[in-house]
């Protein structure tokens, strides 16, 4: 049986929190898997799925009980800023 | 959040609910400023356009008989169908009401080809509403994936997804994994699309 990448393996492998020989190995598997290459594509749809939902909350976040402001909480290390 | 209930509003208008006038205000007040502001409608026009637009979906003479702010939950609204797609209804009624305000500002009522607001060219129009319409249905349909999925795994998809915190942090704050994190945001992505296309269908 093939193994493939789950899309969480995927993930980190994208955002670059693999291992080197993880990367490497994935990097190969990849290149000779197309269906492990589509579920790449998909995670690359729903980032962009994710720029129309973030967009959507900055004008109408308040619907949703979602605040969004224009600075990132990202860039608090305080949970307490965090506002979830 | 404005609801008690695990529907959206958008949901509810669809199955012929009555929808009273401050829940409709709370969800489409927002959508009628934005689309306003995109078509040069601003400042005290642009409440002025809200103001119009809800009481010509609720009753022509409401404000004869109620302070906008004031007006009683038992004055509602249930969208008749053979009026059409709610989206278009709402659609018609806020540009016509965007255009005849932006012509009082503008002070003319000749049209004029060479004005750029949205609300005088069909195309612009609805450009700028389907686009404001979309991101609108994004957060509704945020409101029903509260309801959907499990309080962490939203509470997951919200900061990281949402928020964009760091997802190392994310999964410290909720003592899970960082795959964990990844999953959750695969999980809400998928029933957040089920849910659009649920709300679009209609
Ligand atoms: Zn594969």
């Amino acid at each position: 049986m093939t193994h493939h990448y789950p899309l969480e393996t995927l993930e980190l492998y994208r955002h670059g929190k693999m291992s080197l020989l993880g990367r490497i190995v994935c990097s190969a598997h990849l290149k000779k898997c197309p269906e492990c290459r589509e579920k790449l594509n998909e995670l690359a749809t729903d980032d962009r799925f994710l720029d129309n939902l973030r967009q959507s909350m900055r004008s109408y976040g308040n619907i949703a009980g979602v605040a969004v402001g224009s600075s990132k909480n990202a860039t608090s290390d305080d949970p307490a800023d965090w506002d979830v | 959040m404005p609801y008690t209930t695990n529907k959206s509003l958008l949901a509810r208008v669809r199955a012929g609910d009555e929808i009273s006038w401050k829940d409709f205000y709370t969800t489409y007040a927002p959508l009628i400023r934005e689309v306003g502001r995109f078509c040069g409608v601003h400042g005290h026009d642009n409440e002025t356009l809200v103001v119009q637009v809800m009481t010509d979906i609720f009753q022509k003479d409401i404000l004869a008989r109620y302070d906008p702010d004031h007006v009683p939950d038992d004055v509602s609204f249930q969208h008749d169908p053979a009026k059409g797609r709610f989206r278009f209804f709402l659609r018609g009624i806020a540009r016509n009401h965007a255009r005849n305000l932006y012509r009082k500002y503008r002070k003319f009522d000749a049209f004029d080809e060479n004005d750029a607001s949205p609300c005088l060219h069909d195309e612009e129009w609805e450009n700028v509403w389907d686009r404001e319409w979309r991101r609108h249905v994004l957060a509704m349909a945020m409101v029903e994936l509260r309801h959907r999925v499990r309080p962490k795994t939203y509470v997951a998809f919200e900061m990281y997804a949402v928020k964009e915190i760091a997802i190392e942090k994310v999964a410290a704050f909720l003592k899970c994994s960082v795959d964990s994190v990844y999953t959750a945001k695969t999980r809400c992505i998928k029933a957040l699309k089920e849910i659009v296309n649920s709300l679009e269908e209609a």
